[in-house]
C-alpha cells in the first residue's frame, strides 16, 4: 500500500473540511467583537461619585455620550428634535464596573470608553480614596492612559450637567481649557491618567489633579446677553492635592502657580511686581519659561533640601512710569521678580507641608535617587521628615525683554 | 482564504484532477489537412488537382494556370490566398515575366536543373523556397506565400509576396506614457519583430520561430539577447512551448496560461506588454520575450513581483521624478489592496484607533445607513467593478454616459438617499483611482480580486484578519517562482544591488549592473564612473 | 517577550537584558561550537552516526516536545493578548485555530518559503518596534532609570537568567542545520542572532522604562502596548496600537512557524519519513489543543516564565543536551582511538 499517498489524500480532505468549517465559522458567527460604528455610544467624559442610597454606599457612574448626528456630520438630521451634542447618562451600581454596565439599561448603544478624554472625580468620593477608580480605569481595556483626571469641587455629575460655552461638547471645552488655556496662565495643571497613576504608586511623591467647579457666569447672571436662563458653566480652580490616594485639600490658583514654579513646569502667566525704586509702580511680568533643580544633601547626618528655580520673564505692562528701558532698573526688576517667585513658591510649599501634609513636589523621589540607602531607612517616616525638612529656595529670575516699547509713555 | 484553499487544492488534488481529466495523448494528427505526406510530382496537372482537392470549397484560395512563354509551351500555375498577397506584384513581376519574357532567354532550361534555372533566372523575388512536399506547399499557401508550380519540375516555389491589411503603429491603450516612444505593437509578427530589431541592432538578438496550434498554426517567436540571457531560461521557455498541444492560439493569453509557473495563483508569473520599448528593455535585462502573431501583446519571462510595478516611463523621466513616482506607486499599491479592508476593520473593530473627531464624523455619516460596513463596502466595490466592466465593454461614446450615470447616480444619489455613507464613497473612489496607477494590468487585477477576501477577513476578524490574510499572501508569494526566479526577488532572497531599481529608480550612471539571475551571463550594464560633470571652466590665457 | 520580562519590579531591567544577551551569546557560541561537530547533519542524524540510535530517538523526542511546547505557549500567549486588549468578546479558540492553520500551511510550504517570508517580515518587525519605541520617548522619562542598581546586583542577575532562557531558542538550529547555506556554516550566526535579538529586547525595555516607569510597567499585563498607547507626537501621531498589533502578529507568526516547523521536521526524522508533510495536520491539532490545555488561566502562563521554572526548563535543551552530546562524542572518540 502506498502509505504516503494515503496520508496525503486524507490530509487534503481534512484540510479542506477544516478550512470550510473555519470559513463558515467566521462568516456565520464572526461578529463576536464586531461593533458597527453607529451602534456605539462614544463616551467623551466620565464622572465618578460615591453616594448614599438608603444608608448604603453606592457607586454612581456618569457618562457624557456624544451624539454624532448633532455634531455636524450627518446632513439628513433635518426635522428631528435638536438635542444637546452630548448626552448625560448616569446609573448606580455596587461597583464602578457594575454601574458602568447598568448604564446599558438605558443606553440603546454600546458604551465604549476609548475616546473618554476627561475623567471627573467627585470631591466627596476623592476624600474617601480613589484607588478603586484608578484600578477600574487601568484594568478597563478601553480607557486610555492619556485621558485627563480632574477633581470636581462638587459632585462629578454636577460638573457634567454644565454646558460648554464655546466648544460643542463639554469634554472638548475642558481639555482645551487645560491644555491650551492653561499654558498662558499657569494656574492649573493638566494631569493624565498615566501621570496620575505614576505619582500614586511612586513612593516619595503624592498626586495632584486639576480642580474644577461649576459657576453661574456673572456676565449672564443678571439676564444680560439674552441668556434664556442662568446656565452653569465650568471654571478651573487650582489643584486638588492627594495624600496617598485620598484628597487632602486644594491649592488655590496662586499657590498652584507657586507649585508649578517649584516643579519647573510654569510656562506662562503673569507675575505682578511692586517696583520699589525711585519711581514706584507696578510692573507686570509675563513669565516665559522656568526650570527647577532639587539638591538634597546630608549634612551632619541631617537632610537638607536646596531648590534652585530658574525662570525668565518679559515686561508686558508698566503702571506708574517705571523706566524699564534702563538696564539698572531691569536688574532691579529681575531681583524683585525672583523675590516674588520665591514667595509664591514658598507659599505653596508651606501649604503643602503644613496644611495638606503631602509631598506633591516629589522631594522623596529626589532623596531616593540621590541617597537610595538612606531613603530605605527613612521611607516609613518620610512624611515626618518632610514636614520638618529645612528647605532653601533660591530663585534666579531674569527679565529678558521689554517687548514692543522700552520706556513707558511719558504723559505731558 | 481562497488562496489557501486554492494552493492546497493545487498540491493535493493535482493527481486527482489528472486522473479525471486525463485523456490519451492523440492530439497529433487530428488536423484535417494533415493527411499522408506526398511529394510534389513532376506532373503539374496532378499537383494542381491534388491542391484543388485539399482546398476544396475554400473560395479564398486562388489557383491560376497559365502558359510560360512566349514560344515555349510550358504550363505553370500559381496558388495563393486572396487578400494575403500583393496582387500587383504577382502579376507584374511573376506572371508577366513568365508569360512574356521567359521564352526570350537564350539558354533553355533542361530537365535536371530546371528548378534552379527558374529560381535563378526567372523569378524576380527576394525570397524563394523550394518545397518538395505537398504538405509544405499547403502550409506555405496558408501562411500567405504564393506557390509557383511549373510543369516538369518536381518541386514548388514558395514566393514571399505577402501583403495584407494591418493596423498602423498606434500608441498602446494599456500602457500610455507622457514621455517616451508612442508606437506600440500591432497584430503582425513581422512588424513587431522589426520594432524590436530597430531598437536592438545586435546579432546577439535572436528570434526563434515555432508554429503552435493545430489549426491556427500561429507563429510564435522566442526572442532573446544572446550573451545576456540565461540560456537555462531560454531552454525552459522552449521546453514549455514545445509542450503546448492545442487546436489554436488566438492571443498570447493562451500561451501565458499554458506555460505559467503557478496556474492557480492570482498573481501573474508572466509579464505582458504591448510596448516595444518595454520589451526591448526587458531583453536588455535578460528577459525572454515570447512574441505571438496576431496579437499586440508580447510576453516577457521571467518576471518578479517588483517588476510589475515598473513602468517604462520610469526610465525616461529624470531619476528624482521617476523615484518619486515609484514611491507613489508603492503607496497606491497599498491603498488599492488595503484601504477598504482597513476601513472595515477600523470602523467595526478598532474604533479606538481613530482620532476622536474622525470617529465622530464617520459615526455621524453612518447614522441611518441600513447596512453594516462590510456589506456597504461590498456593495460599493461590486458596483464599481460593474461600472468599470461596463465602461470597457461599451462603445467609447456610451462609456462616457455610463461613467456619468455611475458617478451621479451611484455616488451622489446613494449618499443623499442614505444608502451608503459619504466616507465609504470616498474610500471606494480612492481605491479605484489608486488601482489605476499600477502599470501592470494583470498585477492590478490580482490586487482587485484579493481585496474581496481581505475585506471578508477584515469583517470577520478585524486587523488580525487582515494581517492573517496578508501573511497568507506573503507565504504564497514567497513560494512562487517564475521560470526559476523567486517571485519576490530582490526583496527576498535579498539582492542589495538590485535595490537600485526597486523602491527608487537610481540615475542611469549608477545602474551599472543587470538584475542578478536574470542577466546572469553578462552582469555589467555600463562602464562605471559615467556620472556627468560640468566641464571645468577654462580660464582664457592671453597669448 | 517584553510582555513577560518587565514583571520584575525594578528599573534596572535593561541591565538584566544586557546581561542576559551576553550570557545568551556566550551560550550560543557554545552551542554553535557543538553544532559545528555535526558536519551539516541534524542532531538526530549525528547521534545515529555515533551509533546510539536510542539516544538519537530520545533527543529528537525532547526536541519535538520542547518545540511543540514553546510553539503552543507562544500561540496561547498571542491569543491571550488578542482577547485581552483588542477583541474582548471573541473566543480565544478563534485566534488559536486561525493562526494555527496559517502556521500549518506555512510549514506545509516548507522551510524555504518560511525563511523567505521571515526575511521579508523581520525587517518590518524590527523597524516597527524601533519606530514605536522611539515614539514613546520623553525627556523626563530618563529619570526613571535612577537610582541605578538600587537593590544590588542579585535581582538583576535573577532577571538576567529569566531573559537568558529565551535565547535558548537558538538550540533549535540543531535540527535545522542541513538547510543552512554552506557559506554561513561557520556558525557565528547563532551568537550574532542572539545579540541582535537582545539588542532589540534591550531597546524595548529601555523605552518601556522611559515611557511608563518601572513601577507602572510592573503592574501592566502588556507594558509595551501601554507604552505605545501613550504615544502622542504633536497631537497628530496618536492611537498607533494598530501598528503594534500588526508587528505583534508578524513577530509571533515567525516564532510559532519556526518552532512548529522544527517540531514537525524532527518528528519526521525520528519516524524516518521521507516527507514530513503528513505530520503537519496532526501536530497542528496537538498544538492548538496543547495551547488550550496547558494553562487554566493567564496567571499560570505568567508564572511559567518565572526564572525558577522557565530557566530550569530551558536548560534541558540549552545545557543538558549539549553536554550530553559532548560526552557521547568524547566517549565515541576515545573508543575510536582505542580500537
Amino acid at each position: 500500500m502506498d502509505k504516503q499517498n494515503f496520508f496525503k489524500r486524507t490530509g487534503a480532505l481534512r484540510i479542506t473540511t477544516t478550512i470550510i468549517i473555519i470559513i463558515t465559522m467566521i462568516f456565520l458567527e464572526g461578529c463576536w467583537s464586531r461593533k458597527e460604528i453607529e451602534d456605539l455610544a462614544i463616551v467623551s467624559a466620565a464622572g465618578f461619585d460615591k453616594i448614599e442610597v438608603m444608608g448604603q454606599e453606592k457607586y454612581r457612574l456618569s457618562f457624557l455620550v456624544v451624539r454624532p448626528r448633532q455634531l455636524g456630520g450627518g446632513q439628513q438630521g433635518g426635522g428631528a428634535v435638536e438635542y444637546n451634542p452630548d448626552w448625560l447618562i448616569s446609573e448606580i451600581g455596587d461597583s464602578w464596573f457594575d454601574a458602568g454596565r447598568n448604564v446599558s439599561q438605558r443606553s440603546p448603544r454600546v458604551i465604549v470608553m476609548y475616546h473618554n478624554e476627561v475623567t471627573f472625580i467627585g470631591q466627596e468620593t476623592a476624600k474617601k480614596g480613589i484607588n478603586d477608580i484608578v484600578d477600574y480605569m487601568q484594568r478597563h481595556k478601553d480607557v486610555r492612559l492619556r485621558s485627563m483626571v480632574i477633581v470636581a469641587k462638587q459632585s462629578a455629575q454636577s460638573i457634567m450637567q454644565t454646558l460648554p460655552e464655546v466648544e460643542q461638547i463639554l469634554s472638548n471645552e475642558v481639555t482645551e481649557l487645560l491644555s491650551k488655556g492653561n499654558n498662558r496662565v499657569s494656574k492649573s495643571y493638566a494631569v493624565d491618567l498615566k501621570e496620575f497613576s505614576e505619582t500614586l504608586i511612586t513612593p516619595g511623591q503624592d498626586a495632584v489633579a486639576p480642580a474644577i467647579k461649576a459657576i453661574i457666569p456673572v456676565e449672564s447672571a443678571g439676564g444680560q446677553r439674552g441668556a434664556k436662563e442662568t446656565q452653569q458653566t465650568v471654571i478651573l480652580d487650582g489643584l486638588a492635592v492627594f495624600k496617598q490616594d485620598r484628597l487632602a485639600g486644594y491649592l488655590t490658583p496662586s499657590e498652584t502657580k507657586g507649585f508649578l514654579f517649584m516643579m519647573g513646569k510654569a510656562q506662562g502667566g503673569i507675575v505682578p511686581v511692586e517696583f520699589q525704586g525711585p519711581e514706584k509702580g507696578r510692573v507686570s511680568l509675563s513669565m516665559s519659561r522656568s526650570s527647577s533643580e532639587y539638591k538634597p544633601t546630608i549634612r551632619n547626618g541631617r537632610l537638607i533640601m536646596e531648590i534652585n528655580i530658574k525662570t525668565e520673564a518679559d515686561v508686558v505692562e508698566v503702571d506708574g512710569g517705571v523706566p524699564v528701558g534702563d538696564p539698572a532698573v531691569i536688574k532691579e526688576l529681575s531681583r524683585a521678580y525672583s523675590e516674588s517667585v520665591r514667595i509664591l513658591a514658598q507659599a505653596s510649599l508651606d501649604k503643602a507641608r503644613k496644611e495638606l501634609k503631602a509631598d506633591i513636589f516629589g522631594m522623596g523621589i529626589h532623596v531616593h535617587k540621590k541617597y537610595p540607602k538612606y531613603w530605605h531607612e527613612i521611607e516609613q517616616v518620610w512624611y515626618d521628615i518632610y514636614a520638618e525638612l529645612p528647605v532653601t529656595i533660591k530663585v534666579d529670575g531674569q527679565v529678558r525683554r521689554t517687548t514692543m516699547i522700552s520706556d513707558p509713555l511719558t504723559i505731558q | 482564504m481562497t488562496i489557501i484553499v486554492g494552493d492546497i487544492m493545487l498540491n493535493q488534488w493535482k493527481k486527482l484532477l489528472k486522473k479525471v481529466f486525463h485523456k490519451p495523448s492523440n492530439t497529433q494528427g487530428t488536423g484535417a489537412d494533415r493527411g499522408q505526406d506526398i511529394p510534389v510530382s513532376a506532373d503539374l496537372a496532378q499537383n494542381v488537382a491534388c491542391l484543388r482537392s485539399v482546398f476544396d470549397r475554400c473560395s479564398d484560395i486562388i489557383v491560376r494556370e497559365f502558359d510560360v512563354g512566349p514560344g515555349i509551351s510550358l504550363r505553370a500555375a500559381i496558388i495563393y490566398v486572396d487578400g494575403l498577397v500583393n496582387k500587383k506584384m504577382l502579376s507584374d513581376d511573376l506572371v508577366k515575366t513568365l508569360m512574356y519574357e521567359a521564352g526570350k532567354l537564350k539558354e533553355k532550361a533542361s530537365g535536371k536543373n530546371a528548378a534552379d534555372f527558374f529560381s535563378e533566372k526567372l523569378i524576380a523575388f527576394t525570397e524563394v523556397k523550394h518545397q518538395r512536399s505537398m504538405n509544405d506547399l499547403v502550409d506555405s499557401v496558408l501562411t500567405g506565400e504564393t506557390i509557383l508550380l511549373v510543369d516538369g519540375i518536381n518541386s514548388g516555389f514558395a514566393l514571399s509576396a505577402q501583403d495584407w491589411v494591418q493596423r498602423g503603429l498606434q500608441e498602446p491603450d494599456t500602457e500610455t506614457v507622457v514621455k517616451g516612444p508612442r508606437e506600440g505593437f500591432n497584430e503582425n509578427l513581422q512588424t513587431n519583430i522589426m520594432l524590436i530589431r530597430r531598437r536592438i541592432k545586435s546579432s546577439g538578438l535572436k528570434f526563434e520561430t515555432v508554429k503552435i496550434g493545430e489549426y491556427t498554426k500561429t507563429a510564435v517567436s522566442i526572442c532573446y539577447l544572446e550573451g545576456v540571457v540565461n540560456p537555462k531560461t531560454v531552454g525552459e521557455v522552449k521546453k514549455r512551448l514545445e509542450g503546448i498541444k492545442v487546436d489554436g492560439i488566438l492571443e498570447s493569453g493562451y500561451i501565458e496560461e499554458l506555460i505559467e509557473d503557478a496556474p492557480l495563483s492570482l498573481f501573474p508569473t508572466v509579464q505582458s506588454s504591448e510596448r516595444p520599448d518595454k520589451v526591448a528593455g526587458g531583453l536588455l535585462e535578460g528577459q525572454v520575450a515570447i512574441m505571438v502573431d496576431t496579437t499586440p501583446f508580447m510576453l516577457l519571462v521571467p518576471v518578479t513581483f517588483p517588476q510589475l510595478l515598473q513602468a517604462s516611463e520610469d526610465y525616461y523621466l529624470r531619476w528624482p521624478f521617476a523615484s518619486f513616482i515609484r514611491g507613489i506607486r508603492f503607496v497606491t499599491l497599498n491603498i488599492a489592496l488595503l484601504l477598504p479592508p482597513l476601513y472595515i476593520a477600523v470602523t467595526t473593530y478598532h474604533q479606538e484607533m481613530l482620532p476622536t473627531p474622525l470617529l465622530i464624523s464617520i459615526a455621524a455619516a453612518r447614522e441611518g445607513v441600513p447596512f453594516p460596513a462590510f456589506v456597504e463596502a461590498l456593495i460599493m466595490e461590486t458596483t464599481f467593478e460593474v461600472l468599470r466592466e461596463a465602461g470597457v465593454r461599451l462603445p467609447r461614446n456610451i462609456g462616457q454616459a455610463v461613467s456619468i450615470v455611475g458617478a451621479l447616480v451611484i455616488g451622489q444619489s446613494a449618499v443623499t438617499a442614505g444608502l451608503v455613507s459619504p466616507a465609504m464613497v470616498i474610500v471606494v473612489a480612492l481605491t479605484a483611482i489608486a488601482s489605476f496607477t499600477l502599470p501592470s494590468y494583470s498585477g492590478a487585477f490580482a490586487l482587485r480580486v484579493l481585496r474581496f477576501p481581505l475585506m471578508a477577513l477584515a469583517a470577520g476578524l478585524g486587523l488580525f484578519g487582515i494581517m492573517v490574510g496578508l501573511l497568507a499572501v506573503l507565504i504564497h508569494l514567497s513560494s512562487l517562482r517564475s521560470f526559476g526566479m523567486s517571485y519576490l526577488q530582490p526583496l527576498t532572497p535579498t539582492v542589495w544591488r538590485d535595490f537600485k531599481d526597486m523602491f527608487l529608480r537610481l540615475p542611469w550612471w549608477m545602474m551599472d549592473t543587470r538584475p542578478k539571475l536574470m542577466g546572469k551571463m553578462n552582469t555589467v550594464r555600463e562602464e562605471p564612473g559615467q556620472k556627468p560633470k560640468a566641464p571645468k571652466r577654462v580660464r582664457r590665457t592671453m597669448k | 517577550m517584553p510582555i513577560l520580562t518587565v514583571g520584575d519590579r525594578y528599573q534596572d531591567v535593561w541591565i538584566a537584558g544586557i546581561l542576559a544577551t551576553l550570557m545568551g551569546a556566550a551560550n550560543a557560541l557554545f552551542l554553535s561550537w557543538i553544532a559545528s561537530l555535526f558536519d551539516g547533519r541534524t542532531v538526530v542524524e549525528f547521534l545515529e552516526a555515533l551509533g546510539s540510535s536510542l539516544l538519537a530517538k530520545i533527543t529528537g523526542l525532547i526536541f519535538v516536545i520542547f518545540t511543540m511546547h514553546v510553539a503552543s505557549i507562544t500561540l496561547r500567549d498571542f491569543g491571550e493578548l488578542m482577547v485581552t486588549s483588542f477583541y474582548g468578546e471573541t473566543p480565544l479558540i478563534v485566534f488559536l485555530v486561525v493562526f494555527a492553520l496559517l502556521t500549518a500551511w506555512s510549514a506545509y510550504a516548507g522551510l524555504e518559503v518560511i525563511v523567505r517570508a521571515a526575511q521579508f517580515l523581520i525587517p518590518l518587525t524590527v523597524l516597527g518596534i524601533l519606530i514605536s519605541s522611539t515614539l514613546t520617548f520623553r525627556v523626563d522619562g530618563l529619570e526613571n532609570f535612577f537610582p541605578l542598581l538600587e537593590k544590588g546586583i542579585s535581582p538583576v542577575v535573577r532577571g538576567g537568567i529569566t531573559q537568558w532562557a529565551f535565547y535558548g531558542d537558538v538550540a533549535i538550529w540543531f535540527m535545522l542545520l542541513p538547510h543552512l547555506n554552506r557559506s554561513v556554516r561557520h556558525y557565528l550566526f547563532m551568537p550574532l542572532s542572539v545579540l541582535l535579538a537582545g539588542g532589540l529586547l534591550v531597546t524595548v525595555l529601555l523605552f518601556i522604562v522611559i515611557s511608563l516607569g518601572a513601577r507602572l510597567a510592573a503592574i501592566q499585563t502588556y507594558p509595551f502596548l501601554l507604552a505605545v498607547e501613550t504615544v502622542s507626537v504633536a497631537d497628530f501621531i496618536e492611537r498607533v496600537e494598530g501598528g503594534f498589533l500588526i508587528v505583534w502578529v508578524a513577530a509571533n507568526f515567525i516564532k510559532i512557524v519556526v518552532f512548529f516547523y522544527t517540531a514537525v521536521f524532527t518528528m519526521g526524522k525520528i519516524l524516518k519519513l521521507n516527507d514530513y508533510r503528513p505530520l503537519v495536520l496532526p501536530l497542528t491539532v496537538i498544538m492548538v489543543s496543547l495551547s488550550i490545555l496547558l494553562f487554566e488561566n493567564y496567571d499560570q502562563l505568567r508564572n511559567f516564565f518565572r526564572p525558577e521554572v522557565y530557566a530550569a526548563y530551558v536548560s534541558i535543551i540549552q545545557v543538558f543536551i549539549p553536554l550530553m552530546l559532548i560526552v557521547v562524542w568524547l566517549a565515541r572518540k576515545k573508543r575510536g582511538r582505542a580500537q
